[in-house]
C-alpha cells in the first residue's frame, strides 16, 4: 500500500523533507506511526503532541488506512 | 470568506467584506506580530500553514460559529510566511445584529482557529536564532464548539 506522508514545521525540521512516499503494510495510522518513528527516530521527541490528519481530517491512531491516502504529521499548532 | 494568504492582510478590506445592511455591530480581532515572547525580543514570525488543510478547518469554524450564533457576515484570514514585528497575521471579523452575539461569535472564532488549525510559527530572535514556538495538540473544530455548547469551555 502506498501512502503520501507530509511533514511539517519541527516535525519537517527533524526528518529534513517536506513529504515521502511510503510502501507500507501499516493498516492503522498508529502502525503507520510506529513505522515512522523507527525511519525517522527524532520525530519521538513530538510525540505527545503530535497528531496525524489522514486525507486533511485529524483521526484516532486506529483510524485503517487505504491505498493512496495523504498523511500529515501534526506537531502542536501555534496559528493565531 | 476564509482563507490563508502569503500576501499582506487589507483589514479594511475585510471591513467592507462582513459589512452588511441588517447588522447593527461588527467585531474585528486583530492579530499582530509581537516585539517580545517569554522575556526574549522577537524580530519576526515565520508562519507555515498545511494550507489545503488550514482552509478547509476555517471553513468548518465558520460553519460552526454560524450554527451557534445568527451571525450576518464573517471572514477569517490568516498570514503565512514571514511577518516582521507589528504585521497583522489573522483577521477575524464578524457582523451580527447585535453586538452581544458578534463579540461572542468573534471570541469563538479566534480561541478555535488557535487550536484547530494546521499552522505553525517559528521566532526570529535578533541574534539570528530560529526556534519553534511551543503549542497545544491539534483538536477538531467541531469538538471545541461540543464543549462550549455544553459549557465546558
Amino acid at each position: 500500500m502506498r501512502i503520501k506522508i507530509l511533514y511539517f514545521a519541527s516535525a519537517r525540521d527533524i526528518v529534513g523533507k517536506r513529504g515521502e512516499m511510503l510502501s507500507s503494510d501499516a493498516r492503522t495510522v498508529n502502525e503507520l506511526a510506529d513505522r515512522l518513528r523507527r525511519l525517522h527516530p527524532g520525530l519521538k521527541s513530538l510525540d505527545k503532541a503530535t497528531r496525524y490528519a489522514v486525507n486533511l481530517e485529524i483521526v484516532d491512531g486506529g483510524a485503517v488506512l487505504h491505498e493512496g491516502d495523504e498523511v500529515g504529521v501534526i506537531p502542536a499548532v501555534t496559528g493565531g | 470568506m476564509v482563507r490563508i494568504t502569503s500576501r499582506r492582510i487589507d483589514v479594511s478590506k475585510i471591513l467592507a467584506d462582513v459589512s452588511d445592511p441588517a447588522a447593527g455591530g461588527t467585531v474585528v480581532f486583530i492579530g499582530t506580530v509581537r516585539n517580545h515572547h517569554l522575556g526574549k525580543e522577537v524580530e519576526g514570525l515565520e508562519y507555515e500553514a498545511y494550507s489545503r488543510m488550514a482552509d478547509a478547518k476555517l471553513k468548518e469554524i465558520e460553519e460552526e460559529a454560524r450554527r451557534i450564533w445568527p451571525i450576518k457576515q464573517i471572514s477569517i484570514v490568516h498570514r503565512k510566511g514571514h511577518l516582521r514585528v507589528g504585521e497583522v497575521s489573522v483577521v477575524v471579523a464578524v457582523s451580527t445584529e447585535h453586538r452581544a452575539e458578534a463579540f461572542e461569535a468573534g471570541r469563538f472564532t479566534i480561541e478555535t482557529l488557535k487550536r484547530t488549525v494546521p499552522i505553525w510559527k517559528r521566532e526570529t530572535t535578533p541574534d539570528g536564532k530560529t526556534g519553534w514556538v511551543e503549542g497545544n495538540p491539534i483538536e477538531r473544530p467541531k469538538v471545541i464548539a461540543r464543549r462550549r455548547t455544553r459549557g465546558l469551555g
